[in-house]
């Protein structure tokens, strides 16, 4: 009960509560000195806005066939061999075949390919084409908004393919597994015996104080926010994030403070249930669970009546695909970060339906025209913050997929590409750009790609930039030595 | 000792019941059970055997409704299990497909009436996956072999096939007729189970095993892999070797032995090829094609080269359906799914952390059922349930959380609700539940068997207060379920049950007759709610907050309805007794 009325009272929300509160004197003291704290939010807030920064994952579930996501122009090197390798499944080949056209009319089955030229950090020029329907992703590239990380997974070491195929180097275990290789993703130390994930240790960093801004002694909500689910991503040592879902937060019908005398009486009587003293853990764990829903509840609640108007605004900027409503969602708690007192924010959103082992010709223009749709309308929204420099967000996925096909669609692989997003982001191609033919030098397994850049180099990157010092970092990504290049350049000099 | 309040039920004229010579108990549920126990005895049942009857059933049912717990308290688990075995299986399939269109033939499509059939579906695609839900739900609510509809449930978990995959959101009626395979095999052989799941339409679809093709190497394809690793993955051995008592065994290194290689995935995706949907269109179409009847082979998609599974060889040139059914016996006599198939079950039915001994015992009934015979599932369910540590013998503590489903489900059973609509109907019972019946995002279900919660709240954590449990017991203690108890999802439960308590626009009506006549005859209606819902867990001081909140709130009925709402919303309705 203090907890809530702590939160609530955090953020200037008590609201009907206050007239109560000043009946007594104690109170009306308290209430001075918040007043005197709500001045010195506003001199925080001004420093604070400079400070902040945001980070967002987007988990592109079941393996995203990067390939032909980001593919070879006709002039690029590996065009032949790629559209050899792929075949029916090339996708300047299966853009003109009846059952693509056969969507015709829906725009995000156009067969307009949308090159780019990306450059890479030595400052050569590659000619490579998005996926037609990722029109707004080819001109935030253009803007030099967007880095393309070439063929990179999770890797231990580094190793050239013999290496690899003599087994002189340790690669991932269970290679090829969905769930093993999310948790050797999500872990950051391609390591899927834990369960805590690299953004969830990096929260727990003491620099970061929970996110919160200066002066700002509670957190309302945590540093980490998940927008699908349960996520290992966000799980630390002792934190592991909210849960929130998209749009208008739901209230919990029959219980809450601010209703009438019987469910006062009721509110009252349930948390007192919630914190009866057991011993047993699991109605531990389910009286917590309870008792943190009720106060998400009020919180967000409270926050939606007062910031609604600007935060239905927001809301319209997207359309309503699944993940752009999660990417709305984390425009609107970014537009939030002062009313929280946040400084740092770290969110994972999620797109499932990428194992596309059937049927990839009518799921993923579908999927991959929703990610570049999402992806724009949230640096949309961010720009009306002024935020674009503030907030980076990245793709990652459970694997690649095969370069070669069933006929119908693709199988596990392990290296593929991945997209870093935003303001900050010098735009370009990192990496290396693998070889795409069938058995050729890349190629670990029946067109399985050894990655030739770790997820780690990407990660040390946007925590360094998130603002983890090197040890922090180093600490981070313990494997991150074995790579000599190590964390990739992908943010401008400031 | 205190006396159960399940007297046969209302129609004893309660209290009366306990001085009078009472008839024989109910005649619904325990068949001839019953008439081996005398009446007097029956009227003698103390509590606690109430309360073992309602754990038992919040195990191996979806919960007592009162009537059963009447008749569950009257027998032993034992009795009650082989009574269960006994009765007759509710289908899915044929209500499914009446509730669907009654205006089509209902239980045997001919090849003549495929097209109308599919064109009905074009119409109308949403209508047949409510229709299986709806399904699904009143079985869960009134089905007499509640054991079996559980475990079918609990099979749907392990062998997952999900609507969520684009074809299959049109055929809720093949899924239906999919769930109905879990049915039958509920108590059967698992290999029976393994062979009809491998050739059903809907997981030939869902996994793409429908459709493979053989490879081509003028066109660069291969097989599809999808099914071949996950059957192995998640239907049968586990990515990694296990012991008998389901762990994981060690290399020197202290790393885990895969149970399988990539070679394996690869020669097995090869067995897969060449079957597809009965009277298809085209070879691999997913819209066309019988989802009522198991796939056929077409010999021309067919590899028929020499395989290597497990180091074994399957010679080129064998049948198709040999060689199927070959590989599937490999997989079947790995020592490997004993374990892997037994403590899920038990994960699902009674605990989320068996000890290793309890797995093992659990495994080498699936290894041998005592006659000889690998993989009775039956047998491996009764185990299950008789074991020591599903009867409450080795801790007081709770061993599992309920699937949220399963919590609300429990709790309009235990009024023995009525729908007020002509169907069994949750709206967005996946938004609000974050499962439903072949309801998964992903083949790997709902949560992860290895599913750790967080024991300290992330918003307590900053202020230093000191985390709620012991370290080690926060590393050991797995909750798959929590896993999908997020607080969004929380808010929408707590808000339904509210609503189905006290609000008049309830999708169900609730029998209140029992508790509040138990109540004008002075009897504690807190009793009655504890032995129905807390199978008798209700601590002194929940009762006592209870009753200090009860005292103000006039009228019984009110009463009772509030005492209803606070215990079926509480943490301790939410973990199973």
């Amino acid at each position: 009960m203090i907890l809530r009325r702590e939160i609530l009272k955090a953020f200037g929300l008590l609201g009907a509560s206050t007239a109560l509160l000043q009946s007594n004197p104690l109170q009306a003291l308290q209430t001075i000195a918040d007043k005197q704290q709500a001045l010195q939010t506003i001199a925080d807030k001004q420093q604070a806005a400079s400070d902040y920064k945001g980070l967002v994952c987007i988990m592109l579930n079941g393996g995203n066939d990067a390939f032909n996501m980001v593919f070879p122009d006709t002039s690029h090197p590996e065009y032949q061999n790629y559209m050899d390798t792929r075949q029916t499944l090339a996708v300047p080949n299966y853009v003109s075949q009846p059952q693509y056209l056969a969507n015709k009319g829906d725009e995000r089955y156009s067969k307009q390919l949308l090159p780019i030229m990306l450059r890479d950090v030595n400052g050569e020029q590659h000619a490579l084409t998005f996926h037609p329907g990722m029109t707004g992703l080819q001109a935030l590239s253009r803007d030099q908004q967007v880095a393309v990380i070439a063929n990179t997974g999770v890797l231990i070491e580094p190793g050239s393919l013999e290496e690899f195929k003599q087994s002189q180097k340790s690669k991932p275990a269970f290679l090829f597994a969905h769930n093993q290789q999310r948790k050797a993703v999500y872990s950051g130390i391609a390591d899927n015996n834990v369960t805590t994930g690299w953004a969830g240790h990096m929260n727990e960093l003491p620099r970061f104080k929970h996110g919160l801004r200066q002066g700002k002694p509670k957190a309302v909500l945590p540093m980490g926010i998940s927008f699908r689910g349960s996520n290992q991503w966000l799980r630390g040592q002792q934190t592991m994030g909210a849960v929130l879902a998209p749009g208008k937060p739901g209230k919990i019908i029959g219980l809450g403070e601010q209703g009438n005398k019987r469910q006062q009486a009721r509110t009252a009587t349930v948390q007192a249930l919630q914190s009866l003293p057991s011993d047993d853990v699991l109605l531990r764990l389910m009286r917590g669970k309870l008792t943190s829903a009720q106060d998400l509840a009020a919180v967000l609640t409270q926050l939606w009546t007062k910031h609604g108007k600007a935060l239905a605004e927001i809301e319209a900027m997207f359309d309503d695909g699944k993940l752009s409503r999660q990417l709305a969602a984390v425009a609107q708690t970014i537009f939030l970060r002062e009313s929280l007192g946040m400084q740092r924010q770290v969110f994972m959103v999620e797109l499932g339906g990428f194992d596309t082992h059937a049927g990839q010709i009518d799921k993923q223009p579908l999927l991959l025209a929703e990610l570049s749709r999402a992806i724009t309308s949230f640096q949309q929204a961010l720009a009306s913050f002024s935020l674009t420099k503030q907030v980076t967000t990245f793709t990652a996925s459970d694997f690649g997929r095969t370069l070669t096909s069933n006929g119908n669609g693709t199988d596990h692989g392990w290296g593929s590409h991945q997209l870093v997003v935003g303001g900050a982001v010098q735009g370009g191609l990192y990496g290396q750009w693998p070889s795409m033919l069938r058995g050729g030098v890349d190629d670990y397994r029946s067109g399985r790609l050894l990655p030739t850049t770790s997820l780690t180099q990407t990660n040390a990157s946007l925590a360094a930039w998130f603002g983890a010092s090197k040890s922090e970092v180093n600490t981070l990504f313990p494997n991150l030595i074995n790579f000599p290049g190590g964390a990739l350049p992908l943010f401008k000099n400031v | 000792m205190s006396k159960s309040l399940f007297v046969n039920g209302i129609s004893c004229a309660l209290l009366a019941c306990f001085n009078l010579t009472p008839a024989v108990a109910s005649d619904s549920l325990v068949v001839t059970q019953v008439n081996s126990y005398s009446a007097q005895q029956a009227m003698n049942v103390s509590s606690s055997v109430t309360n073992a009857a309602a754990k038992l059933l919040y195990q191996g049912s979806f919960g007592p409704t009162p009537a059963a717990l009447l008749s569950a308290q009257q027998v032993t688990r034992q009795q009650w299990i082989a009574a269960q075995m006994q009765l007759s299986p509710s289908w899915h399939y044929p209500l499914t497909v009446q509730y669907c269109d009654g205006s089509i033939t209902p239980t045997t499509i001919d090849a003549d009436n495929v097209s109308r059939v599919n064109d009905k579906k074009s119409t109308n695609p949403r209508a047949c996956l409510k229709a299986q839900e709806s399904v699904w739900l009143e079985h869960a609510l009134t089905a007499q072999d509640q054991l079996r509809q559980r475990v079918a449930f609990a099979l749907s978990q392990i062998f997952v096939v999900s609507s969520q995959e684009p074809p299959l959101a049109k055929y809720g009626d093949g899924l239906a007729w999919y769930y109905d395979l879990l049915v039958k095999h509920s108590f059967g052989n698992y290999r029976d189970l393994l062979q009809d799941v491998t050739l059903s339409p809907a997981m030939g679809v869902y996994l793409s095993m429908q459709g493979n093709r053989k490879e081509n190497l003028n066109k660069n394809t291969f097989p599809d892999e999808n099914y071949a690793r996950e059957v192995m993955q998640l239907f049968s051995i586990g990515l990694y070797q296990l012991d008998i008592s389901g762990q994981a065994m060690l290399d020197k290194q202290g790393n885990k032995i895969p149970s399988y290689q990539q070679d394996d995935v690869e020669n097995l995706a090869r067995v897969f090829t060449g079957w597809d949907l009965v009277a298809n269109k085209r070879y691999g179409n997913r819209r066309s094609g019988r989802y009522d009847t198991f796939m056929e082979l077409s010999p021309k998609q067919h590899d028929y080269q020499e395989k290597q599974l497990f180091g074994q060889s399957i010679k080129a040139g064998m049948k198709a359906d040999k060689e199927l059914s070959a590989s599937l016996d490999l997989l079947f006599n790995h020592p490997n799914v004993g374990p892997f198939i037994s403590r899920q079950l038990i994960q699902r039915l009674v605990s989320s952390n068996p000890s290793p001994d309890y797995i093992k015992r659990i495994a080498m009934i699936f290894n041998d059922n005592g006659v000889g015979e690998r993989g009775d599932l039956g047998a491996v369910v009764q185990a299950i349930l008789l074991d020591d540590e599903a009867q409450g013998a080795v801790t007081e503590s709770a061993l599992k959380l309920k699937e949220p489903l399963l919590n609300y489900v429990g709790f309009l059973r235990a009024f023995s609700a009525t729908p007020k609509s002509e169907h069994y109907q949750l709206r967005q019972l996946n938004g609000t539940f974050g499962q439903g019946a072949m309801r998964s995002d992903s083949v790997f279900n709902f949560y992860q068997p290895d599913f750790q919660a967080n024991y300290q709240p992330d918003l307590k954590a900053n202020d230093g207060s000191s985390s709620t449990l012991p370290a080690n017991q926060q590393m050991t203690t797995v909750s798959p379920e929590s896993q999908i108890m997020v607080d969004p999802l929380i808010i929408k439960q707590l808000s339904l049950m509210f609503k189905q308590t006290m609000s008049n626009k309830a999708n169900f009506d609730l029998d209140l007759t029992e508790p509040l006549a138990l109540a004008d005859n002075s009897v504690d209606m807190l009793d009655y709610l504890d032995q129905l819902l807390l199978a008798g867990k209700m601590t002194p001081a929940f009762k006592a907050q209870l009753q200090s909140h009860l005292i103000n709130i006039k009228g019984q009925k009110r009463q009772l309805k509030e005492a209803i709402y606070l215990i079926v919303s509480s943490a301790d309705y939410a973990v199973q007794p």
